[in-house]
């Protein structure tokens, strides 16, 4: 069945079969990291630290790339991402690939620790001002690249009201309480509660109804 | 709006987005933990939500932090019986048949992590099985706590059946009861009489439907449906 390594290229098969042949092979590459990323979380589940040594190299740019953007003091984002992978560890064994990819779920721990310190952080220092990074919205142009998930997700999104959209970015991306919504927003805490969840049922709707 | 009759579903989309204070956080935690639905809607989300990151610029961390999370590991260093819970949640979940060798084989492995030391004396493990290929029960003991712990892998009994534990061999002249069981028994490992090495290394457990509460005899009385035999895990 032809070469190992050797992919047709658009000369052969014309501009049609480039595009399917491509979104078929972004697929698979993010099948097979998925299965890598699984495998190797069963792994550790079960105490192989050779295992979590490969787990934490493929995966801590991007869970250091997502505290970040939650906590914006470095010595707060490397003890938050110390701590997430002191989780993945202990709690390797309760990962559930019929419940999520590999990478959501070290995802979401990620994050749940990220808030955590910054939550105490801005306790400890009450009056601090937040540094007020810019919402940054899903650029409007796709790419390839770019999964048939997240394209969705970003015409979803794309669909809520402003307030809305901005809201749930920055508190995923940021981490923001509803409090801090509230201020940056000049909304009472309650509105934007109500907001919020207007927004994600929207959101919801949108990407069920797109399936 | 669409969900405001739900107001589970609500906190399960703010949980995954991280908006819940902390008290929320925490009785939605608990209500999840039991849960299995809830737990998914959450998972849901949080696969959802995760698609955003595709956006998120992977950023490399310092070289010396995982030194420092290697060393952290061995204050989360999980004991036996712990360890073979996880081996016990991993397997239910995988729901995959496996022979009663390649099972003991597997906790062999799983309790013989690398990060415990190399002395690991005093463990023994049994997985009981019935006619088929599927384990039914994990056993282990544990010599140095003196703690026996049996636990599910997903069977239960019957309505108006209780499951009852015995040991057998190691010179007993009858099948020795050690009480109705569900899905975990712990127990002090005394309760097997004989704990010597020879005679944990001799004795095998044995599950019997019993009418509810157990035998009403001291010996069982219905049939044998699981039986596995203790090994050494190292």
């Amino acid at each position: 069945m032809g070469c190992p390594g050797v992919r047709p290229d658009a000369s052969t098969y014309g501009e049609g079969f480039e595009k399917v042949s491509k979104d078929f092979l972004v697929a698979m590459d993010f099948q097979s990291d998925a299965a890598v990323l699984a495998d190797l979380l069963g792994r550790t589940a079960s105490g192989d630290r050779a295992a979590f040594s490969r787990l934490y190299d493929l995966t801590k740019a991007k869970l250091f790339g997502v505290i970040r953007r939650i906590l914006v003091r470095a010595d707060l984002a490397e003890e938050a991402l110390q701590e997430s992978y002191v989780r993945v560890w202990s709690n390797a064994y309760r990962y559930d690939s019929s419940h999520a990819s590999a990478m959501t779920w070290m995802i979401a721990i990620a994050r749940n620790q990220a808030i955590d310190l910054k939550r105490k952080a801005n306790e400890r220092v009450a009056a601090q001002a937040v540094a007020l990074e810019d919402v940054s919205l899903p650029a409007a142009e796709t790419s390839a690249e770019d999964s048939a998930d997240y394209r969705r997700l970003r015409q979803c999104l794309g669909g809520l009201a402003e307030d809305g959209r901005d809201m749930v970015l920055l508190a995923y991306h940021q981490g923001y309480s509803r409090e801090e919504l509230a201020q940056r927003f000049s909304r009472p805490v309650a509105t934007v509660k109500t907001i919020l969840r207007r927004s994600l049922a929207a959101l919801k709707e949108c990407l069920d109804g797109k399936r | 709006m669409a969900s405001a009759d739900n107001p589970d579903r609500d906190d399960a989309a703010e949980y995954a987005l991280g908006t819940l204070d902390a008290a929320e956080r925490t009785a939605f935690e608990a209500r999840m933990a039991a849960d299995p639905a809830l737990a998914a809607e959450a998972a849901a989300w949080q696969d959802r939500l995760a698609t955003l990151h595709a956006e998120t610029e992977p950023t490399e961390p310092p070289a010396h932090l995982f030194a420092d999370i290697l060393r952290r590991l061995d204050d989360a260093a999980p004991n036996n019986v712990v360890m073979l819970k996880r081996s016990a949640d991993l397997w239910r979940r995988a729901t995959i048949a496996v022979s009663a060798i390649a099972a003991a084989l597997l906790i062999a492995i799983a309790v013989r992590a690398p990060w415990q030391q190399p002395e690991q004396k005093g463990l023994y493990v049994a997985v009981l099985q019935g006619q088929g290929t599927q384990a039914a029960y994990v056993a282990a003991v544990d010599v140095k706590s003196k703690m026996m712990i049996v636990r599910s892998l997903g069977a239960r009994a019957p309505d108006a059946h209780s499951y009852e534990l015995w040991a057998l061999g190691a010179g007993r002249a009858a099948p020795q009861p050690l009480g109705v069981i569900e899905a975990v028994a712990r127990m002090p490992s005394e309760q097997l009489g004989r704990t010597s090495e020879a005679a944990l290394s001799d004795t095998t457990l044995a599950i019997s439907l019993e009418p509810v509460g157990g035998s009403p005899t001291g010996a069982p009385t219905g049939p044998v449906l699981f039986t596995g035999k203790l090994l050494p895990a190292n």
